[in-house]
């Protein structure tokens, strides 16, 4: 897999899991094999589904011809992004953005960045919000592509789309959330160990991530104004066992 | 570089962490000069690595490397001769400098290590001095009268020059960070200590990173679909008279490369895939095109 | 749609770790099957695909409707690997880490939660990183291990805090008897390793 190399997040964790973000996607035409996607289709079948283990129930069903399992045209289903990733590049799909990349999401963080909390339900705010831009704008490469030129507007709206899911989540992150994240960086170690943990709480893993890393220089100088670098610290690991 | 969060971290590619860049830092200041007048002769210069130091003589004054210095202090065969800027009155002016609100920069007056230099040589003068009646009676003979006042003046320094930081990140974000623009976001720093930009380095270029992704400049969050996209749109505009595409063609996969099922499964990549697969088109373009055309 | 789900709680598991959590050998295990389902589910759509090809010679290729099922197998072949090798690389690099952070023992306490392979992994790269220090070339030994952080002083004084450590042998001081309690003055070189893996502890304040 050398192509996939060249992403620097390919083993990221949190990448990772960002991309198991649902998404709402609708087929474009109708897809064979695919029937026990749509929960209302598979309700019916409920029984035999479960019976059957995910490589199984596929194979039961996959002589072409013969009446394949249809996942009609049309059907709301929600997958995380990871499973869609292709179907929406290639076209195959036509996706709406998750409810919390709306536009009561965007008031919210518009009129009181700081106290939305992105801690609890919706860690991923960010990274998946980024990935997911990065999805549309791919599909709208491949969209610009393969369109002639006079018809190339769902490459363009798709872009479009893109951007301003970007350029939200821009204003979002590095505003006053932002300036807040790096005052509490400075002055995380004088404070109340609570205080720190109430603002930590409602951060986004990436903004989390930059916390952590502000919290570590500013204690590695703390550290240093009191005890110089002479001295030689103990396995983070043994010392916490 | 920092910017990737982590992908496999391998001995050498390994972020620096603070802790060890603010003691390398302060490793490095000890190369700066500083003028001793020691107490013993030597009338030999000695050869070290970093260049010739002495000879010494009793009672004339010589310059040697702060590590050095520091070491002859301790043994108490030198006196440090403080430099310039470790002076009680010069350090209220710089702090009325930095408490000015208009002015943006860091006095010049202090040199970049000057938080690492100032421990050293008051560490070490507080070392050698007290040793016979640790208490408080150390001020007799010691080359720095005023240390302590020195000491706190610093200390305040340093808040007041970290508030001037956090403000100007502060202005940073509010007017260039949360939009999307064409420029890079510069952070004015001149004059800036080193140990006050590793407290903030690693938020700030952090920070950078992820406005740099958000603005859709950067790669670390996408596919390599994207960060081939150069060399493909080339091909994809040399090809573009008549090889674009239809419809019906759009629908058929081809499936020769579809039954090599010894192979790792990469299979089965749609047409437009292999048609953007940068590397195997501009490897061979010609056969890469043929295949495509052989097909519609 | 349950696909993945096993390799992504492996995931879950290293996020909610302060160290590292068990060697989930049944997770991975399951991630493997799945990945083996998927495989052969794919086969069989590519062969029946191919089959009914070859009954119409009209038609050419695989149908547009029967591409987005393969595409989603082959996409949950691809988490499911990604999401294996992620755990894998995050586990080996904080064996790495850790390696440098104790000078080559491993904290009885992380043993139990590693694997065969990476027990071995871990022994077989300390012992390359040994290897590579003690070579050395021209200049002379090379101990990669001494001096983690530029020393300021070369002695400096430890209290011991594990039993059973009995005598070590320094370069300048001689033979030392490490008990439990005792306060030592020792050269820097001779005990980091010690206190890194928290046999010692450096005491602070000015000496010398």
């Amino acid at each position: 897999m050398a192509a996939t190399q060249t992403m620097p997040s390919y083993y990221d964790i949190d990448t990772i899991l960002a991309e198991e973000e649902l998404i709402q996607i609708r087929p474009s035409f109708p897809f064979s094999h695919l029937s026990h996607l749509d929960p209302e289709h598979r309700s019916r079948k409920r029984r035999r589904v479960d019976k059957e283990n995910v490589g199984n129930a596929n194979r039961g069903s996959s002589v072409v011809g013969t009446a394949p399992h249809v996942l009609e045209e049309g059907a709301k289903i929600k997958m995380p992004m990871w499973a869609v990733d292709r179907w929406v590049v290639l076209g195959f799909v036509t996706v709406t953005l998750p409810g919390v990349y709306g536009r009561k999401m965007k008031e919210r963080l518009q009129a009181d960045p700081v106290s939305v909390d992105l801690g609890t339900n919706n860690t991923h705010y960010f990274l998946s919000g980024l990935l997911l831009a990065s999805l549309l704008q791919r599909a709208s490469q491949i969209a610009k592509r393969h369109r002639s030129r006079s018809a190339s507007s769902p490459a363009l709206q798709l872009s479009a789309l893109a951007q301003s899911l970007r350029y939200s989540l821009l204003n979002a992150m590095m505003g006053d959330r932002l300036r807040r994240n790096f005052d509490w960086t400075l002055s995380a170690l004088d404070a109340m160990e609570d205080d720190a943990s109430g603002h930590v709480g409602r951060l986004s893993v990436l903004e989390k991530l930059m916390f952590e890393k502000g919290v570590e220089s500013s204690g590695a100088v703390v550290r240093w104004r009191e005890g110089g670098s002479g001295r030689i610290a103990g396995s983070k690991v043994v010392v916490r066992g | 570089m920092t910017s990737a969060p982590p992908s496999v971290s391998f001995f050498g590619n390994t972020p620096l962490s603070p802790d060890r860049s603010i003691a390398i830092s302060s490793f490095l200041a000890g190369d700066e000069p500083i003028a001793i007048i020691p107490s013993f002769h030597h009338p030999e210069p000695l050869g070290l690595i970093s260049g010739q130091v002495g000879p010494f003589r009793a009672g004339m004054d010589t310059v040697v490397p702060l590590w050095l210095a520091v070491m002859l202090r301790r043994r108490k065969l030198a006196k440090i001769i403080p430099p310039s800027w470790m002076d009680a009155d010069l350090l209220k002016e710089v702090l009325r400098f930095e408490r000015d609100p208009r002015e943006a920069n860091f006095s010049s007056l202090l040199p970049y290590r000057h938080a690492e230099i100032a421990q050293a040589i008051l560490a070490a003068c507080r070392a050698g001095s007290g040793t016979g009646a640790s208490g408080g009676g150390s001020a007799g003979d010691s080359e720095i009268p005023d240390a302590d006042r020195i000491k706190l003046l610093l200390e305040d320094i340093a808040t007041v020059r970290m508030d001037k930081i956090r403000r100007n990140v502060h202005t940073l974000s509010s007017q260039i960070l949360s939009r999307p623009s064409r420029v890079q976001p510069i952070i004015d720093v001149t004059n800036i200590g080193s140990l006050e930009m590793h407290a903030v380095k690693s938020f700030v270029t952090e920070s950078f990173r992820l406005h740099r992704e958000l603005s859709g400049k950067g790669n670390a969050y996408s596919q390599p679909l994207q960060s081939a996209e150069g060399s493909r749109k080339e091909n994809a505009e040399s090809r573009s008279n008549g090889s674009r595409l239809d419809g019906a063609s759009r629908g058929r996969l081809r499936a020769s490369r579809l039954v090599r099922e010894d192979d790792d499964l990469q299979e089965p990549r749609p047409l437009e895939e292999i048609d953007g697969d940068g590397e195997e088109v501009t490897g061979h373009g010609d056969t890469g095109q043929s295949r495509i055309r052989r097909h519609r | 749609m349950n696909y993945a789900t096993r390799a992504r709680d492996l995931l879950l598991e290293l996020k909610s770790s302060d160290f590292l959590p068990t060697y989930n050998e049944e997770g991975v295990r399951a991630a493997l099957t799945e990945i083996n389902h998927h495989t052969d589910a794919l086969t069989d759509l590519v062969r029946a695909a191919n089959r009914s090809q070859g009954n119409d010679s009209q038609q050419q290729g695989i149908p547009i409707e029967s591409r987005p099922s393969m595409i989603l197998h082959d996409a949950s072949i691809r988490r499911n690997k990604r999401c294996l090798l992620a755990y894998h690389a995050y586990r080996i690099d904080k064996l790495r880490n850790l390696r440098w952070e104790t000078s080559g023992t491993l904290p009885s306490r992380v043993s139990p939660l590693l694997c065969e392979a990476e027990l071995e992994f871990f022994r077989a790269y300390d012992k390359l990183v040994a290897n590579t220090s003690l070579s050395g070339g021209t200049v002379g030994i090379l101990d990669y291990n001494a001096d983690m952080l530029p020393p300021t002083e070369n002695f400096i004084m430890v209290r011991v805090v594990e039993e059973g450590l009995g005598k070590i042998e320094t370069e300048s001081c001689g033979v030392v008897e490490l008990e439990v309690g005792t306060m030592h003055y020792l050269p820097r070189g001779d005990v980091e390793g010690l206190v890194r893996r928290g046999a010692l502890v450096q005491l602070s304040g000015e000496e010398c």
